[in-house]
């Protein structure tokens, strides 16, 4: 493949959008574990690797990360807003581990800590869509109540949720810039 | 004008205290000798140290179930007297933090930068007026336990801290000739009547 077209790539990436709708099939062990494994493979600054991932495995421990999750405006006390992560076949909780990510930069050693993180969600997210698993990533709850709910430490910091199953649902591809229309050649205009 | 202390006089102060005056330790002071601890080098400055502060009585008297005194006795005598000790400050590896950035050697790493943050805290606690000693004789596993301390972080040693009892006096150094070699090993450093 190396060297050919990566058309099929790019159509898998396309295809990640937030999907909230799964089948109840779970994601096979061997499959997972390959997702959790492209996720291992993001960059970071001095590799420090700086996540943790907590899996839900149960019922009971999705609903109360359920009961974290705010509404998509953040408004204040919308507790419990995304009920729907509790029907997905597999539930993450992407962490920060703080002292990992402040050992050597401090406070801005943590910026860069969010975003390697994120780069490691999208290879899991492009693993998943090249096995036809449909994912989503929700920002929106509250770090504290969240914290509380999963009985974290004070040095594991929640980012996301990162739910994957298989779905049928209709994907909502949103429309994206041309290269033309965000790429500047050599100077701004 | 008096002579200003320096780090050389805490240094040649120092020596292992096992007698401590029944007298706490002010909280100012168990944070002084945290961020003397935490001022120590690391590899890559991955900071791997944690430290466990224990003050309450009752845990003292369940580390004091971890300790063995001399080496191959493995549990028949414990170390009653680090429980006399203001305070125990367990000094721990997170063997983690460093083999993230450095895979499995920072795993070898961790500890000796954890072992350079103790022996800050021994020389501030000494500039402090305080004395301790630094305790390896331990059961790793029944600490871990007794601390709730997980896999991929290593204790690797006990501080008992406290005021001193007793005048302090050091023991015995070996003179530099025998732990000394001049531009490669086996060559001696010092010549005849050098120290």
């Amino acid at each position: 493949m190396e060297g050919g077209s990566i058309n099929w790539l790019l159509m898998k990436m396309d295809r990640i959008v937030n999907v909230r709708q799964y089948k109840d099939d779970v994601i096979e062990e061997e499959v997972l574990h390959e997702l959790l494994h492209a996720f291992s493979l993001g960059p970071s600054l001095a590799n420090l690797q700086p996540w943790e991932m907590i899996v839900l495995e149960t019922d009971e421990q999705k609903g109360r990360a359920a009961e974290a999750t705010l509404d998509p405006f953040l408004t204040k006390d919308s507790y419990g807003a995304q009920q729907w992560i509790k029907e997905a076949p597999f539930v993450g909780i992407v962490c920060l581990e703080k002292r990992r990510a402040l050992a050597r930069l401090g406070e801005e050693g943590v910026i860069f800590a969010f975003e390697d993180t994120f780069a490691s969600v999208q290879n899991f997210r492009i693993a998943a869509s090249c096995k036809n698993i449909a994912t989503s990533v929700v920002r929106e709850f509250d770090k504290e109540k969240m914290k509380e709910k999963l009985e974290l430490p004070w040095y594991i910091d929640p980012l996301l949720i990162l739910t994957a199953g298989y779905s049928d649902a209709l994907l909502e591809i949103p429309p994206r810039f041309t290269v033309q229309e965000f790429v500047h050649w050599g100077r701004w205009e | 004008m008096s002579k200003q202390p320096t780090i050389l006089d805490a240094i040649y102060k120092r020596a292992s205290v096992r007698s401590f005056q029944k007298k706490e330790i002010e909280k100012e002071t168990v944070i002084e000798l945290l961020t003397a601890a935490t001022l120590a080098p690391s590899s890559g400055n991955m900071q791997p140290w944690e430290f466990i502060v224990v003050t309450e009585e009752e845990q003292k008297k369940r580390l004091v179930e971890c300790t063995y005194f001399g080496y191959f006795s493995k549990g028949a005598n414990y170390q009653y007297w680090i429980a006399d000790a203001g305070l125990i400050i367990v000094v721990c590896a997170n063997l983690k933090r460093t083999a993230a950035r450095y895979g499995e050697s920072g795993k070898q790493w961790a500890p000796i930068d954890a072992a350079a943050a103790t022996e800050n805290i021994l020389l501030a606690a000494t500039g402090l007026g305080l004395a301790s000693c630094w305790v390896g004789g331990f059961n790793e596993e029944k600490i871990k336990e007794v601390l709730n301390i997980p896999a991929y972080v290593k204790p690797i040693g006990m501080i008992p801290i406290g005021y001193p009892k007793e005048p302090i006096s050091r023991k015995y150094r070996m003179p530099l000739k025998w732990v000394t070699h001049d531009g490669k090993y086996n060559v001696p450093f010092f010549k005849e009547n050098e120290p």
